[in-house]
């Protein structure tokens, strides 16, 4: 039995999850809104929600998506009870959590999240070209017009601001002193690309497509900025075998199995940007005809 | 368009260059994509997308 932990506004799942089906493969979806309950039956635990209910061992690989497995947390009266039972009740989470961990999977409840800053510092180990970075709460230093800002956060968008139903911070390039400080930033050396690169990755196997924005105004600094009137041209793309190697030696450090990465093309240089362990990669792959999601369910 | 955030404490820089994604809340009524229930997939978020006319066609 596989288990696929997720939400459920998560169109990826639904991908992967209709090659399962085409594979004949059983499957236990689990979503946000599920809290477990640990229970024992004749030596063998199993979790409970008001959705699902499954022995941690019959689950043979788990796909970590999005979300997480919650519990249910049970609070006692006497303060130095409750202690103690806080205590046993997050032991036996841990127990769940490493168990289901210790399976065959597509990356970890535990592991998914990465801190863009720590991605980058292994990336200069492993040997990968890295763009120069720094943190900054002023603009002093900063390079103007060869110098980029954009987000820590792997979450871009900040949904329902004043009118707005959703806006983005996109990667910008500086290109104007401020005069007053500002909250600890991110700033990168902007490169000049050839073009850019998104590479599925999936336990050492690369499924890259190059997305030539760079001639277009609108998507030069973000292809992510669409330009939906005249797309970019997006193809397939095979990374040269020792930048392949640094990466999966990266993915490795990092103990994450599945992910999107972000690369730029410059000259003879691969600049490694950022890995993202919840991206979105259906459309690089529909148009790449990589059929991603089913390798995903194949793997599984 | 982007537009100024006005907060008591400083933001990081990137907040000034926040631009709208999608200016209006998403229609109910629009029936180019619609979300539906599927037990089979266990998700009641199916995006059902109406096929555009000469795929249709093509069929």
């Amino acid at each position: 039995m596989i288990l696929i932990i997720s939400r459920k506004q998560e169109t990826t799942t639904n991908e992967v999850i209709k090659w399962l089906l085409a594979l004949v493969k059983k499957f236990i979806r689990v979503d946000e809104d599920e809290e477990f309950e640990i229970r024992a039956k004749e030596k063998r635990i199993y979790i409970e929600s008001h959705r699902n209910c499954f022995y941690i061992d019959d689950i043979s690989s788990v796909w970590y998506r999005r979300g997480g497995i919650r519990f249910k947390k049970i609070q006692y009266d006497n303060p130095a009870v409750d202690v103690h039972m806080q205590e046993h009740q997050h032991w036996l989470q841990d127990y769940v959590i490493k168990k289901l961990e210790s399976k065959k999977h597509v990356n970890k409840q535990s592991t998914s999240a990465v801190n863009k800053l720590m991605v980058l510092e292994q990336a200069k180990k492993v040997g990968l070209d890295v763009p120069e970075f720094y943190l900054a709460e002023d603009t002093a230093e900063v390079v103007l017009d060869k110098t980029i800002t954009k987000p820590l956060t792997g979450n871009i968008t900040i949904n329902n601001y004043q009118d707005y139903a959703e806006s983005i911070m996109y990667t910008n390039i500086v290109e104007h002193k401020e005069k007053d400080s500002f909250f600890i930033t991110f700033f990168q050396e902007k490169i000049e690309k050839d073009f850019e690169i998104r590479s599925f990755y999936l336990n050492g196997d690369f499924y890259s497509t190059a997305i030539m924005s760079q001639n277009d105004e609108q998507t030069k600094t973000d292809f992510r900025k669409y330009n939906l009137q005249k797309p970019n041209r997006n193809v397939r793309y095979r990374l040269p075998a020792k930048i392949e190697k640094k990466t999966h030696q990266l993915m490795l450090l990092l103990d994450v199995n599945c992910g999107s990465i972000d690369f730029i093309k410059s000259g003879d240089k691969f600049y490694f940007l950022e890995v993202n362990t919840v991206g979105q990669f259906l459309g690089v792959s529909a148009m790449c005809n990589y059929t991603a999601e089913k390798a995903i369910a194949e793997y599984l | 368009m982007r537009y100024q955030i006005e907060e008591k404490n400083k933001l990081p820089l990137t907040f000034k260059f926040v631009d709208e994604y999608r200016g209006e809340k998403i229609n109910p009524k629009s029936t180019d994509v619609i979300y539906g229930t599927c037990s089979r997939y266990k998700t009641d978020f199916l995006m059902l997308v109406k096929p555009c006319k000469p795929i249709s066609r093509l069929l």
